[in-house]
C-alpha cells in the first residue's frame, strides 16, 4: 500500500506542518555537528570548526525551502491535474453530471437543512468564546437530579473552588417596559444575572459597558444592559440609548450597554431582551421574597462555569462535590442529602430535554440514511461509468500508471461531483430552513415572551455541509474506485470480449447497493407514515376543554405593584365587566390554562393513602382557577361541585380534583369529601369537592395524570390569566375586550391575547405536523433516490445483456420469458432488501415512540409503506423490462 | 549550486538508493559514504541532499525513523523499503545503459 504511504506523509506534512519543520530542523543540526566533531578531529579549534562547518552547509533556509518543496510541489501538483482531468470528465458525461449532482445535491441539502434545525433545537453551543469551556452546575438530590442553585449556594460555588475561570448565576423574569412612567408598558423577558455575567462569558457589550461588581450590591442605582434586538425595535438604534433611563415595573432603571447582536443570552430557545443585576430583582418584580438572597432553600438560579483552561467538568464535578458534602455538614436542614455536579452545557441540555436531544439525533439518524441511499445510488451510477470506461483505465494501467494513482484520481471525481452536489445542496437547504424557520416562528407566536427557535444556516452548518460532503464523496467512490481499477489488462484491452466475468463481480456489489436502498427506504418511508399517524392521533386526541370560541388574555397587575385586595378587585371587577359585554358566555380566571406555556405543581400528603416508603408528599400539577373557570373552558365537573361563593378564606379549605388523581389515590373509595394537606408552609387540610373530567395539561398526547385545582378565592395569585367564551367568533371580542382593561385600570400589563384555537394550533399541531413534514419529505427523498437508482442499475443491466436477449429472441423466447428474465433480475434483491428493511423498522421505531409521541409500531404503515415500495420497483423495473421485449434480435446480434 | 537538472537529481536518488542498500544511515552518513566511496570526487551538499532524501521518502522508496547513533546522538535514519529495491534495480540498469551509452558516444568521436 505504497500510496497510502505517501498519503500520510502528505498528510502529515500538510497537517503537521511544525512537526515536520522539527524534523528538519533536528537532522540539519545533527549534520552541523557531526560536521563539527569532524573538523576538530582534524585539529581545528572549536570555533574554527564551527565555521567551517557552517560555511560548508550554505543557507540552512535555502535547504528548508527545497526540502519543503519536494514535501509539497508534488502533492499540489498531482491535485490540479486530477481536478482538472475530472472536471474534464464530468463536462463530457453531462446527462450523469446532471443527475448524479442533483442526487447528492438532494442528500446533502435534506442533511443540511435537518443538522441546522437538530443544531437549533439542541447541539448549538452558546455563542460566547470557547463554549466548549461552559458548563452548567446542578444542585442534585434524589427527586430532582438536574437542580438549580440557590443563591448562598451559588455564592459559596463562586467563592470556595478553583476549577472555575468564573462562574454566573441567573434567572429569567418577565418585565414591564415603558419609556415614560405613564406609558402602557410592554412585558419583555430579562434574565436577573450575577453583575459577573458579561466579563465571565466574555462577551463584550457593543455600546457602553456590562455589569461592575458594585452594580451587584443590594441598593445600588438600578442599571440594565438591554439586547441588540430591544435596541433595535424599541430604540431604533439610538446610539445615545447609553444613560437613557427606562421604566422597567415600577422602578426607573439607566441603560449602561447594549449587548452585541448575536448574543441571545445561553440558551436555545429563550433571548432575554434586558439584562439586570440580581440584587435588584425585587424592583423588577415584587413576587420575589424579601429573603431571596439569604434563602439556602429556595433554588431558583441556574448557574453556569467556565473552566479553566485544561480543567474538564468531570474535574470541576469532583470539586463541587466535595463542597457539597462540607456545606451538607454545616447547613443539615436546607442541604441534607444534597450533592453538585457540572455538566458541559451541550450535554446538560440532553439531560434536561432529553426527548428533544433524542429526537434531534433520531432525525439527524434517518436523513442520514437518505444520504447513504443516495451514496449507493451515485456509486451504481460510477460503477456503470466505469464498465464503459473499462478500455481507457486498461490503458493507462498498462503505460504505467500505478492503480493507486487512479483510485486518487476516482476518488478526486467523487469529491469533485460530492462538492458540486453541496454546493447546489445549499441551495436546497435555503429553501428548507427558510421553511422550516417559518414554521418556527409561527410555533413561537403562541406567546408573546421572546422566545425563538433559531433554525439558520451558519458557520457551523457550513463546516457541516463541507465535512459531509466530502465525506460522501470519498464513501460512493471509494467502492467503484476499487472495483474499476482492478482490470485484468489483456481481456480488457481486446476491443471485443464477452463481458460476462466482470460483470459477475459487479454484479454482486450491485447487488449488494440495491439490496441497501430498499431497505433504508423501508425504514425512512416506516417513519413518515408513522410520523402522519401520529399526526391523525394527535388530532383525535380529547384534550378534556373546548379549545373553540375561547379567548384568552394574561394579565400581571403586581408589576405595576398593585397589593393584594388591588389585584383581587381588579380581576373581580374584569371579569364582572366582561360577562357584561354582548357575546360573551362565560368568562373565567386561572392561575395556568393547558397545553399553554406551563404549569405549577404542588406538594402534598393525601390522607388514607400510603406513600412509598422514603416519601413523605406527592407532588402533582395545579392550577388555581375561580368558580367560571369550568364553564368557560368547557371542562365538566362529574361528580361534586365547582368552586362557588362559599369557598372564601374564612371557610373550609377546597379542592378540586381530576379523576385520575381520584383513581390514584382512593383505587376503592369515594374520593369526594376525603383530605389533603398542603406542603406549603401553612399545612391546611383541603377537602375535596368535586371531580373534574380529565384532561390533557402539558401535551396533548401525555398520559392522563392527577390534577389538583384550587379555587382563586382561596389561594391569591398576582398573574392570571382571564378565558373568555363566546357565542361567535372569539377573536372579534379582543377589540371591546381590550376597551374594558383599559377602563379597569389602564397600566396593567397585558399579554399573551390569543384563542385557545390559535394556542393550541401552534403549540401542539404545529410541532406535530412540522416533523411529520420533515418525516414525509425524507421517506419521499429516500424512496424516490432508491426508485431512481434501481431504474438505473436495471437499464445498465439490460443494455449490457441486448446481445443475449436478441438471441433469445430470436430462437423463439416468448416477449413475457424475456420480461420475467428481467424482472428475475430484481425480485430477488428488492425481496432481500425489503426483508433487511423491515427488521431494521421494526428495531428503530419504538425508539421514535418517546421524542415524537409516534405509535411504536404499526401494522398498517408497514403494510402501506410495503406496498408503495413494492409499486415503485415495479416501475423501475418494468420500464427496462419492457424495453428489452422490444429488441430487435437483427439489431441486437450486430451491435457488438 | 543551482537547481539541480533532472539528470542530476536522478543520478543523485541513484546514490543515495546505492548508498543506502548496505545498511540504514543518517543524511551526514550517505554524503560521507558518498564522498568516500567516489575519492571525494562526489561532494554532495546538504542543500540537495535533503530535498532528495525528503522526495525519495515521499516516494516510498526509503523509509525514515530516529534512532540513537554509536555517539549517542538521536539522528534520522533512512532505511531503503521493498519498493526501493526494486527501484534500485530499474534506475541501476538504466543506469548502466546510459552510462554505456554516453561513453560509446563519447569514444566514437575521440
Amino acid at each position: 500500500m505504497r500510496w497510502l504511504n505517501t498519503l500520510t506523509m502528505r498528510l502529515r506534512s500538510l497537517f503537521r506542518r511544525s512537526r515536520v519543520e522539527d524534523e528538519l530542523d533536528a537532522e540539519l543540526q545533527f549534520h552541523l555537528e557531526q560536521q563539527i566533531d569532524e573538523n576538530r578531529a582534524a585539529g581545528m579549534s572549536v570555533e574554527e570548526a564551527r565555521a567551517a562547518a557552517l560555511r560548508g552547509m550554505g543557507s540552512v533556509t535555502l535547504i528548508k525551502e527545497q526540502a519543503r518543496e519536494a514535501l509539497g510541489v508534488k502533492l499540489i501538483d498531482d491535485l490540479r491535474q486530477d481536478v482538472r482531468y475530472a472536471w474534464r470528465g464530468l463536462l463530457k458525461n453531462p446527462g450523469f453530471t446532471f443527475v448524479a449532482v442533483l442526487t447528492l445535491a438532494l442528500g446533502i441539502g435534506a442533511n443540511t437543512a435537518m443538522f441546522s434545525f437538530a443544531d437549533a433545537t439542541a447541539f448549538r453551543p452558546p455563542d460566547v468564546p470557547r463554549p466548549s469551556e461552559l458548563v452548567r452546575i446542578f444542585s442534585s438530590a434524589k427527586d430532582l437530579e438536574y437542580g438549580r442553585l440557590s443563591y448562598p449556594d451559588y455564592v459559596d460555588v463562586r467563592q470556595r473552588t478553583t476549577t472555575f475561570a468564573g462562574t454566573v448565576a441567573y434567572d429569567t423574569a418577565f418585565v414591564p417596559l415603558s419609556r415614560e412612567r405613564a406609558d402602557v408598558p410592554q412585558l419583555f423577558g430579562a434574565w436577573l444575572v450575577s453583575p459577573n455575567f458579561f466579563s465571565v462569558l466574555e462577551v463584550q457589550p457593543t455600546l457602553g459597558r456590562g455589569f461592575h461588581e458594585d452594580d451587584g450590591r443590594v441598593g445600588a442605582s438600578p442599571v440594565a444592559v438591554i439586547s441588540h434586538r430591544l435596541w433595535q425595535r424599541y430604540f431604533s438604534f439610538n446610539p445615545a440609548v447609553v444613560g437613557t433611563q427606562i421604566t422597567l415595573g415600577s422602578s426607573e432603571f439607566t441603560i449602561v450597554g447594549v449587548a452585541p447582536p448575536g448574543f441571545g443570552g445561553t440558551e436555545l430557545y429563550f433571548h432575554p431582551d434586558l439584562y439586570v443585576p440580581i440584587a435588584m430583582a425585587r424592583s423588577v418584580e415584587v413576587n420575589i421574597p424579601a429573603a431571596f438572597l439569604d434563602d439556602r432553600g429556595d433554588r431558583w438560579l441556574t448557574v453556569l462555569g467556565r473552566l479553566k483552561p485544561g480543567v474538564r467538568a468531570r474535574e470541576a464535578s469532583a470539586e463541587l462535590a466535595a463542597l457539597a458534602r462540607s456545606l451538607e455538614q454545616t447547613y443539615p436542614q436546607t442541604n441534607r442529602n444534597r450533592t453538585a455536579l457540572a455538566l458541559p452545557e451541550v450535554t446538560a441540555r440532553g439531560r434536561l430535554d432529553a426527548g428533544g436531544y433524542q429526537g434531534a439525533a433520531l432525525m439527524l439518524a434517518l436523513v442520514g440514511f437518505v444520504l447513504l441511499i443516495a451514496c449507493a445510488t451515485i456509486a451504481n451510477l460510477l460503477l456503470s461509468r466505469a464498465a464503459s470506461r473499462r478500455k481507457e483505465i486498461a490503458m493507462r494501467l498498462a503505460l504505467g500508471a500505478s492503480r493507486g494513482r487512479l483510485v486518487r484520481q476516482f476518488l478526486t471525481e467523487s469529491v469533485l461531483l460530492s462538492m458540486m452536489g453541496g454546493i447546489v445542496g445549499l441551495l436546497f437547504a435555503y429553501w428548507g430552513v427558510t421553511y422550516v424557520a417559518g414554521i418556527a416562528r409561527s410555533i413561537m407566536s403562541a406567546t408573546d415572551l421572546p422566545l425563538a427557535l433559531d433554525v439558520r444556516l451558519d458557520q457551523r452548518v457550513l463546516l457541516f455541509t463541507t465535512a459531509v460532503s466530502l465525506a460522501t464523496g470519498v464513501i460512493f467512490g471509494l467502492a467503484p474506485a476499487l472495483h474499476s481499477t482492478r482490470v485484468d489488462l489483456i481481456p480488457a484491452l481486446k476491443t471485443h470480449i464477452s463481458t460476462t466475468g466482470l460483470l459477475r463481480r459487479w454484479f454482486s456489489v450491485r447487488h449488494a447497493l440495491i439490496a441497501a436502498q430498499v431497505a433504508l427506504s423501508v425504514v425512512v418511508l416506516t417513519v413518515a407514515g408513522l410520523a402522519v399517524r401520529g399526526v391523525a392521533d394527535k388530532q383525535r386526541i380529547d384534550p378534556g376543554f373546548r379549545t373553540d370560541h375561547v379567548l384568552a388574555m394574561t394579565f400581571n397587575p403586581s408589576l405595576i405593584k398593585y397589593d393584594q385586595s388591588q389585584t383581587r378587585r381588579y380581576y373581580h371587577e374584569l371579569a364582572e365587566r366582561t360577562k357584561g359585554l354582548p357575546g360573551v358566555q362565560a368568562v373565567g380566571l386561572a392561575q395556568f390554562i393547558p397545553l399553554a406555556a406551563n404549569w405549577g405543581s404542588i406538594s402534598l400528603a393525601v390522607d388514607g393513602y400510603e406513600m412509598p416508603p422514603g416519601q413523605d408528599q406527592v407532588t402533582i400539577r395545579n392550577s388555581v382557577v375561580d368558580a367560571g373557570y369550568w364553564r368557560a373552558m368547557g371542562t365538566p365537573i362529574v361528580r361534586g361541585r365547582a368552586f362557588d361563593d362559599r369557598d372564601t378564606l374564612s371557610n373550609p379549605r377546597v379542592a378540586i380534583i381530576n379523576e385520575t388523581m381520584a383513581k390514584r389515590y382512593w383505587p376503592t373509595q369515594d374520593a369526594l369529601g376525603k383530605t389533603l394537606r398542603l406542603r406549603d408552609g401553612t399545612g391546611l387540610p383541603v377537602q375535596v369537592v368535586g371531580i373534574a373530567k380529565d384532561g390533557k395539561y402539558g401535551e396533548i398526547a401525555e398520559p392522563y395524570q392527577p390534577f389538583v385545582f384550587l379555587p382563586f378565592s382561596q389561594h391569591f395569585r398576582s398573574m392570571m390569566t382571564m378565558v373568555v367564551r363566546s357565542h361567535s367568533d372569539a377573536a372579534a371580542l379582543a377589540a371591546s375586550i381590550r376597551g374594558e382593561v383599559q377602563a379597569v385600570g389602564a397600566g396593567v400589563p397585558t399579554f399573551d391575547v390569543r384563542t385557545l384555537d390559535q394556542i393550541f394550533e401552534s403549540r401542539q399541531m404545529l410541532p406535530a405536523r412540522l416533523t411529520s413534514q420533515m418525516f414525509v419529505a425524507l421517506g419521499l427523498l429516500g424512496l424516490l433516490l432508491a426508485v431512481v437508482g434501481l431504474y438505473g442499475v436495471m437499464s445498465f443491466l439490460t443494455t449490457q445483456r441486448t446481445r443475449e436477449i436478441g438471441i433469445r429472441i430470436a430462437i423463439g423466447a416468448s416477449r413475457w420469458s424475456v420480461l420475467s428474465l428481467v424482472l428475475g433480475q430484481a425480485v430477488g434483491v428488492v425481496g432481500l432488501g425489503v426483508g433487511v428493511g423491515i427488521g431494521l423498522a421494526l428495531g428503530l421505531t419504538p425508539s421514535l415512540a418517546g421524542p415524537f409521541d409516534f405509535r411504536p409500531r404499526d401494522t398498517l404503515v408497514l403494510g402501506v409503506t410495503l406496498l408503495v415500495l413494492v409499486m415503485a420497483t415495479l416501475v423501475a423495473t418494468l420500464i427496462p423490462g419492457h424495453r428489452a421485449t422490444r429488441v430487435d434480435p437483427l439489431i441486437a446480434l450486430r451491435s457488438e | 549550486m543551482g537547481k539541480p537538472t533532472d539528470l542530476v537529481q536522478g543520478t543523485l536518488d541513484l546514490l543515495i538508493l546505492t548508498t543506502l542498500s548496505l545498511e540504514p544511515k543518517h543524511g551526514w552518513a550517505i554524503a560521507k559514504r558518498i564522498q568516500q566511496v567516489s575519492q571525494d570526487v562526489l561532494q554532495v551538499q546538504q542543500g540537495s541532499l535533503y530535498p532528495a532524501l525528503y522526495r525519495v521518502e515521499q516516494q516510498g522508496w526509503i523509509k525514515a525513523d530516529w534512532r540513537e547513533t554509536e555517539t549517542g546522538r538521536q539522528a534520522k535514519f533512512y532505511t531503503l523499503t521493498r519498493a526501493g529495491r526494486k527501484r534500485l534495480e530499474t534506475e541501476r540498469a538504466n543506469w548502466e545503459r546510459l552510462s554505456s551509452a554516453i561513453n560509446l558516444v563519447v569514444q566514437t568521436a575521440d
